[in-house]
């Protein structure tokens, strides 16, 4: 069978290395809101409200670090930036804005996977405002294709599902662009190596999107199911 | 007895087996998301004082259509994926049998209960 925790974190490591949007390497600088550029787009590479943004290369170390947007123009993004310290329970999530930082070449803003995850088995404290993501790993069949037991193909399946909590009432687009891109990690036939083994992607069970529910208590999530499947050398142990 | 005789036949009988399969199909994936099931790897449903098990139900809407689902709708969703409703955030299993996807993990195996109602053998 299966090493199933590599299977677990090699799905969990294709989840965070997601990128929705990105400036790339470009000139930016940092104003008071956020960030400003005199050529190309925020608009134009993807970055839309309510997405979580990480940004490197600034003189500035306060504008270093994470944040979430809060408005977009073609050459300005808004952004309130967090800071978190301490551990679940008794953690500090600070606001610090950016200051001002002349413009300067080699300076990256990505929107990708949010720093705030729930893995399995592990507590959050989630962040007024501040997109979050929980995660089911789900091993559910196991069963020997081919004769004889002992080196028989074996054949595994499961879930992965990801539940990403993102800022309400902003619409659809931060959601649905991130989820979208996720799914886009887990298309059928993709490939993953877990320790030994290979966790592919189904095809005839695809990864399926859901639909944007607004909680109540100041929450929309979105939901990405991911079925997978692995093959491995039965072992019938001495 | 002529060969449209013989065609009849087995006419006759391959529509008693198409009955027989799509009627073993919905019995399994009823299980499946209720007791879960081997088969799919679902864990079915959770069980506190047994409401939620039984508020499944199967039934056949007309010869050629089942009808699978719950009455429970919110308790039951988030039952299925751990989604707290109506507020958000994680929501804890408190059961100690059944578990969480079971309708999730019943589509995704749906090819290996329509073999396994073929084959008879479940």
């Amino acid at each position: 069978m299966i090493d199933l925790l590599a299977a677990h974190l090699a799905l969990r490591g294709r989840a965070t290395g997601l990128v929705v949007a990105t400036t790339g390497s470009v000139t930016l600088s940092a104003t008071p809101t956020g960030f400003a550029r005199t050529a190309g787009s925020f608009l134009d590479d993807g970055f839309v409200v309510g997405m979580e943004i990480a940004s490197s290369g600034f003189a500035q170390a306060a504008n270093n670090g994470v944040g979430v947007v809060v408005g977009v123009t073609d050459l300005a993004l808004t952004v309130s930036m967090f800071a978190v310290s301490g551990a679940a329970g008794v953690q500090t999530i600070t606001r610090p804005a950016t200051v001002v930082d002349p413009a300067a070449a080699g300076r990256t803003i990505t929107a990708g996977f949010p720093s705030f995850r729930a893995w399995e088995n592990k507590p959050l404290e989630p962040g007024a405002t501040i997109p979050y993501v929980e995660e089911d790993f789900v091993p559910a069949t196991h069963k020997v294709l081919t004769a004889p037991a002992n080196t028989g193909l074996a054949e595994e399946t499961g879930l992965y599902v990801l539940k990403w909590y993102g800022v309400p009432e902003i619409g659809v687009a931060a959601l649905r662009k991130s989820n979208t891109a996720l799914a886009k990690l887990f298309t059928p036939g993709t490939h993953l190596a877990a320790g030994a083994d290979i966790v592919r992607m189904r095809g005839d069970a695809a990864v399926v999107s859901g639909q944007i529910l607004q909680m109540s208590t100041g929450w929309a999530v979105l939901k990405l199911t991911i079925p997978w499947r692995a093959y491995s050398a039965n072992v019938v142990a001495p | 007895m002529t060969l449209s005789d013989d065609i009849k036949i087995f006419n006759e009988k391959i529509d008693v087996w198409d009955r027989d399969v799509f009627d073993k199909t919905g019995e399994l994936i009823y299980t499946s998301i209720v007791e879960g099931s081997a088969i799919t790897g679902a864990p079915g449903q959770p069980v506190d004082e047994g409401g939620l098990r039984a508020s499944w139900s199967r039934v056949y809407e007309d010869a050629n259509t089942q009808l699978i689902g719950s009455g429970l709708s919110s308790y039951n969703l988030q039952n299925e994926d751990g989604i707290a409703r109506p507020g958000g955030g994680e929501y804890k299993l408190k059961s100690p049998v059944g578990g969480r996807h079971s309708v999730a993990l019943t589509v995704a195996g749906f090819g290996a209960i329509v073999d396994a109602a073929k084959a008879g053998d479940a």
